[in-house]
């Protein structure tokens, strides 16, 4: 089964000494601005080379970066999708099972922001990877987005590890979580644990919804649905 | 004075026969405005709407009625585009120059900006250097040196940590201007806006107080409601 681990990574003054470890399932990297999210995943992605450190992952890696449109390669949505599935009518098939089909024939520079992530996140899934890289899943989603994003994520069974600010989303989605800070992993454990210790309150950052009502409630809620 | 009316608005992008917005009707006086929907509802093109961009940058066809008076600012989702200057104090510099002020004047604003904006420790490094959240709040600061009547900002906290949603809106509230705001994360907002206006494929779904938004809606984080009493 594929695996993705680091081992005291360093690049620049930007990781310094990072080690994480993937399998199955989805973990969540959070911290700052600048605490070194994006350059950890670049490295893992391949994207950067560390200057030490150890990197083992799977060959075949898929990725969706910040800005979304860095993923496109073709003038119209339907043919970055027939790149990979072959012909047409599959990828209009693959597109309805998301509710997209309304995009098949859109160019991929006018999607909006939202569609052109969730349309890139689904490139990065279709075509096999045994591991996957997404930053910033959420961002320019609305709620029904989100859920279909979760709902992806959750499906396939290969390691994904994603960086993200929006702790809701990370908090329904993960099942393990790295808190980074100033290039070092300053926390990390099952997400539960991390979001209802002090860890994220000690950052200021305010804590999710549910983690506020389920303190509340004395139970360790991942969501108030 | 900051007044905008608009009428049973159409509009559609040029080589496009799908209109954006359907018949939007809205008037939006000096007050603090959310707009939010589904990714692909219109809530860019609505803002490109009344910044004018719409018409004069894109082209296309717009049908119906826009009144806007005063000067409309739009600060888009990409704002690494929007500084054009590599430093935060030359872009200012630049554009406050620009409008004819004395150079005192300007180092005068430029603190005024930068004190209000939090951006101080930062006015003289590149910007691109900077964070996320820096980068975004450089580009408010360049928006606001332009004096809008409305401001316009489009997801001004997709990039930035959960700190800096915070300090973000709290540095919102004090700018004395119209504000509209196209965003999803509706979680910390409840402070900044009074209004919610929720667009569905290129209508407005729902106008009105941030109480009264219809429970379990499917676009929207449906704890605001909850959210908005408990961050009171």
């Amino acid at each position: 089964m594929s695996k993705i681990i680091l081992e005291d990574v360093w690049y620049k003054n930007i990781v310094k000494g990072v080690s994480m470890k993937a399998e199955e399932g989805v973990t969540a990297i959070i911290g700052p601005n600048g605490s070194g999210k994006t350059t950890t995943l670049k490295i893992i992605a391949k994207a950067l080379k560390p200057d030490r450190g150890k990197v083992v992952t799977p060959s075949k890696i898929g990725s969706s970066w910040q800005n979304p449109y860095y993923t496109f390669t073709k003038a119209e949505v339907a043919e970055e999708f027939t790149e990979i599935f072959g012909d047409r009518r599959k990828v209009e098939e693959f597109l309805r099972t998301y509710n997209l089909e309304d995009l098949v024939s859109k160019y991929t520079f006018k999607l909006s922001m939202g569609q052109a992530r969730l349309i890139s996140i689904l490139i990065a899934i279709s075509w096999g990877p045994e591991a996957l890289v997404i930053d910033e899943p959420t961002n320019g989603l609305g709620l029904k987005e989100k859920r279909m994003v979760e709902n992806v994520l959750k499906s396939i069974r290969i390691p994904v590890i994603i960086a993200s600010h929006d702790l809701d989303f990370v908090l329904r989605v993960a099942d393990h979580v790295y808190l980074m800070n100033d290039g070092h992993v300053i926390a990390e454990g099952p997400t539960l644990d991390v979001f209802y210790s002090d860890r994220l309150s000690a950052l200021g950052f305010p804590e999710p919804y549910a983690v506020v009502i389920g303190r509340k409630l004395g139970r360790r809620l991942r969501s108030i649905e | 004075m900051a007044f905008i009316e608009i009428k049973n608005l159409y509009y559609r992008y040029p080589t496009s026969d799908t209109w954006m917005l359907k018949g939007v009707s809205l008037r939006i006086g000096r007050e603090r405005v959310v707009v939010t929907g589904s990714t692909g509802s219109g809530k860019t093109t609505l803002l490109r709407v009344i910044s004018g961009l719409a018409v004069k940058v894109y082209g296309g066809d717009l049908l119906g009625e826009v009144r806007v008076e005063g000067r409309a600012v739009y600060v888009p989702q990409n704002f690494d585009l929007y500084v054009l200057m590599p430093t935060a104090r030359e872009e200012l510099t630049y554009i406050l120059a620009n409008q004819g002020l004395s150079l005192a004047e300007v180092e005068a604003e430029i603190r005024r900006l930068s004190d209000l904006l939090g951006i101080k420790e930062v006015l003289d490094q590149n910007v691109m250097k900077l964070s996320m959240g820096q980068r975004q709040r450089v580009a408010i600061a360049s928006a606001l040196s332009l004096k809008p009547d409305i401001l316009l900002l489009d997801e001004p906290f997709a990039h930035i940590d959960p700190k800096g949603v915070v300090e973000l809106t709290k540095i919102l509230k004090n700018i004395d201007a119209t504000v509209i705001i196209a965003e999803h994360k509706l979680r910390y907002i409840g402070d900044l806006v009074s209004r919610l206006v929720l667009l569905k494929d290129g209508v407005i779904d729902y106008d009105g107080p941030l109480e009264n938004i219809p429970a379990l809606d499917p676009d929207i984080e449906w704890p605001l409601k909850l959210l908005v009493r408990e961050g009171s």
